[in-house]
């Protein structure tokens, strides 16, 4: 299941955006309709990455269309 | 239309010093000639195990003038500049300014020390994320994106480097944007030089640096025989020079090499700019009531440095050394010190020379009490590293 790489994203995202905390956050939702920028959407997925031991091209993650097919990438990432 | 050639006139000040936050505190702190020097804590400026830690001075933190987002990606250098910025810029009434009229020049190099540190230090570890803000906050130019973004600048915007002189040269290149009409107001910082150990330690090593075996408050004396280097003080500040306005007075100046490179000071090269900045004015030498001396402290820099003053008979006018007090902002140094003046000669006073028991011979020094002065004309001094000598000359309004 990807719901540990979910898990991760969610808690790196409050982690680098304090003003997220209060504010439930589902698969469907994308970064950029929470407000993150190009930059901090780059450095979630790497510090999740790095989190979950996935060492892959960042490339691999282009054309996620929300947080739920970014945690299944990276899922994929690990049991691939 | 071509473009008045009258001086500009500096309308906004803004200061952040170890006195604290905003030109009052600064002002108080110079005039009561406290101790505030003490030994550096923060991240990445610790010295090696078993070396003394640095003497120095460290800000208390800005106020929040940043979005909490923005926050979190600023370091201690743009967080601090924000706070002067927005100082100077609601004195000066700028909301009220075409953006496109108003430029930006931020004074300083390699600004962001301890945050390099940090970056090499983690990933030499082995750490493989680098975070993908430091590609374009690294630059020394991220501050004018940082700046801009807040204010509504939309003139030019740079950064320049003169080592310590930073700053008076960001005032000079300020003043002439505003002097040939590219601008009608231009903003200059003096930037936080956020410097770490390890730049310490070449100061150190340089042999400039004051013994950090001596006690805190004793161990920054300029112009005093007993003088043993400089004491490192975060600072910073910003100046809105303005074509129009009441203000705090008129400025013009210069900025010469000397063709030196590293940290000779030059005789030759302070004489000719301190020559030029009264030619430039038209003011005579004689007319020069208050010198804001570079004194950093340096055996030979304040050697050189009262030659030059002598030389180019300023033997009559007050001399203080504002370092003596906040320490060297490094980059920030010339714009901070060049506010000083203007706070001083608005306030009809100098302020004293810490620890200048035992004054070189020459020069009239201000020492361990302020004295009142009427100001009309004053000259503040800043040279850097690498052949950098400028002299910024005030005309009181």
């Amino acid at each position: 299941m990807s719901d540990t790489c979910f898990n991760v994203l969610i808690n790196v995202l409050r982690g680098i955006q304090p003003d997220l905390a209060e504010r439930s956050i589902a698969r469907e939702d994308s970064m950029v309709v929470l407000g993150i920028d190009s930059v901090d959407r780059l450095e979630v997925l790497l510090l999740a990455m790095e989190e979950l031991h996935v060492d892959a091209s960042l490339t691999r993650f282009h054309g996620a269309a929300n947080l739920g097919e970014l945690a299944d990438m990276l899922h994929a990432c690990r049991t691939g | 239309m071509p473009a008045e050639r009258a001086d500009p006139v500096v309308t906004g000040i803004g200061v952040a010093t170890g006195f604290g936050y905003g030109k009052q505190a600064l002002l108080d702190g110079l005039m009561s000639g406290r101790d505030i020097f003490t030994l550096l804590s923060r991240p990445g400026r610790a010295n090696l195990s078993g070396q003394p830690p640095f003497i120095g001075i460290e800000l208390a933190d800005p106020p929040s003038v940043l979005p909490q987002r923005v926050a979190r990606i600023t370091g201690l250098t743009g967080q601090v500049g924000a706070s002067v910025l927005h100082e100077a810029w609601h004195e000066a009434g700028l909301d009220d300014v075409d953006p496109e009229r108003i430029g930006l020049i931020v004074g300083g190099s390699n600004l962001q020390g301890r945050a390099a540190l940090e970056a090499h230090s983690a990933f030499a570890a082995g750490r493989r994320v680098v975070s993908p803000h430091l590609a374009y906050t690294m630059f020394d130019s991220d501050l004018c994106g940082l700046f801009t973004s807040l204010f509504p600048i939309r003139g030019l915007a740079q950064t320049v480097g003169a080592a310590s002189a930073s700053g008076a040269v960001a005032v000079l290149e300020a003043a002439e944007a505003v002097r040939s009409g590219r601008v009608d107001v231009c903003i200059a910082i003096g930037a936080l030089q956020d410097v770490s150990a390890v730049e310490l330690r070449a100061f150190q090593a340089l042999g400039v640096l004051a013994e950090p075996e001596m006690l805190p408050g004793d161990a920054c004396r300029p112009f005093d025989r007993q003088r043993r280097g400089f004491v490192f003080g975060e600072a910073c500040a910003a100046l809105v020079v303005s074509r129009t306005g009441e203000g705090y007075g008129r400025i013009s100046g210069a900025h010469r090499a000397s063709g030196n490179r590293g940290p000779e000071p030059s005789l030759d090269g302070e004489r000719r700019v301190i020559a030029l900045a009264l030619q430039g004015a038209g003011v005579a030498a004689t007319r020069i009531d208050y010198v804001n001396a570079h004194g950093t402290g340096t055996p030979l820099g304040d050697e050189t440095e009262v030659a030059a003053i002598m030389a180019s008979g300023l033997g009559h006018a007050w001399v203080n050394a504002s370092k003596s007090l906040i320490g060297h902002g490094i980059a920030a140094a010339g714009a901070l010190e060049l506010a000083a003046t203007l706070l001083q000669m608005r306030a009809g006073r100098l302020h004293p020379t810490r620890n200048l028991a035992d004054p070189m011979d020459g020069p009239r020094f201000v020492r361990d009490e302020a004295v009142a002065c009427e100001i009309r004309h004053a000259l503040s001094l800043s040279f850097g590293f690498g052949g950098f000598d400028t002299a910024i000359l005030v005309q009181a309004p």
